[in-house]
């Protein structure tokens, strides 16, 4: 893999989350950490994540029990992206006889 | 004749990541008060920076201000003869309030919550009241920092509270209004009470204040219950100061 194509996933979610930062808007912010899940880059979306999850603190009344949505949202997006990764792949290996 | 192996799941290498991902969650979990004071407190002055630096609309917002000093001198008139006629009831009137820059606002914040540059170090307490200016109350303190603070509004989603329609002369209603998020409340009332849109929500209690204004009436024939939606008096996304009260436990 070429190196602009290994940095883009980087770029991308840093973008959405710099546009997030400079016009006060959360779905960017969500936006640049399910980008780098769905791209592959769980360590750095699941960093992110927490990052916000300790600057948002937890939501209020019912939703409380959650604690940590936006970890917790990586988290899953990232495990079907592994396992739909994995569907594909398998279903792309040519058969042998 | 080939035999195929199955490939694991996961490498040795990933499942060592995802251990260690699982133990820093954990430890975040468990010390998240004291890194999102840490955190505030690196970060509210690049946040502080920021807004002024995208500040275009200060003079605009100047301009309204001067435009309303007439309407908000009238305002503390009244107030301040509130405040003396419960001083003569024998209550005491005796509430400092500490000004708060608004550092963090919607719709930065998902969960209709302020990040407040007072904490700690200024005084401020869990359970301390919020409000937009005078008697309009649109929060409490939630958590507090080493110099930050944030603060849970009334309308985040899931919040209840006692309230009181105001109604024509002097008659008051009780409420249970309910948070629904981005500034609005709802609750329910019998069918038959006098509401319209307009109407003044109040808290109970002489120092209750001001919580919102009836936006928007929904009433459906034969039904037992009218819903009324609500909102903040105040424009959360252009929140700039707001003011602590502490309340004595």
């Amino acid at each position: 893999m070429s190196r602009a194509k290994k940095t883009l996933p980087y770029l991308v979610s840093l973008a959405l989350l710099t546009a997030g930062f400079l016009l006060s808007w959360w779905p960017l912010y969500a936006a640049g950490v399910l980008a780098a899940a769905l791209w592959g880059r769980w360590i750095f979306a699941l960093c992110i994540a927490l990052v916000l999850d300790i600057a948002w603190g937890a939501p209020a009344g019912a939703l409380a029990v959650i604690a940590m949505p936006a970890t917790l949202a990586c988290a899953l997006v990232s495990l079907v992206r592994a396992v739909a990764a994995r569907y594909m792949s398998s279903r792309a290996l040519p058969e042998r006889l | 004749m080939t035999t195929s192996r199955k490939r694991p799941f996961f490498s040795v290498r990933t499942l060592l990541a995802i251990l260690v991902m699982a133990v820093v969650t954990l430890v975040v979990v468990f010390a998240r008060g004291p890194l999102a004071s840490a955190l505030w407190g690196a970060t509210a002055s690049v946040v502080t920076v920021r807004d002024a630096v995208f500040d275009g609309e200060a003079a605009r917002l100047r301009a309204e201000l001067a435009s309303t000093s007439a309407l908000l001198a009238d305002r503390d008139a009244l107030y301040r003869e509130n405040l003396e006629l419960k001083a003569r009831l024998g209550r005491n009137v005796g509430q400092a309030a500490l000004l708060a820059g608004v550092v963090v606002r919607p719709p930065e914040t998902p969960y209709d919550t302020l990040i407040i540059d007072a904490g700690e170090s200024e005084g401020v307490a869990v359970g301390d009241l919020v409000s937009a200016g005078g008697s309009m109350r649109i929060g409490e303190v939630e958590q507090v920092f080493g110099s930050t603070s944030r603060v849970i509004l009334f309308s985040a989603p899931g919040q209840r509270y006692q309230a009181l329609l105001m109604g024509d002369a002097d008659k008051s209603t009780p409420l249970s209004v309910e948070g629904q998020g981005a500034g609005s409340l709802s609750a329910q009332v019998p069918a038959g009470t006098r509401v319209r849109e307009g109407d003044l929500v109040v808290f109970p209690a002489v120092f209750g204040g001001l919580l919102a204004r009836v936006s928007h009436v929904e009433a459906e024939e034969g039904e037992s219950f009218i819903t009324i939606y609500m909102r903040l008096p105040v424009d959360l996304f252009a929140l700039r100061y707001v003011e602590v009260t502490h309340v004595a436990r």
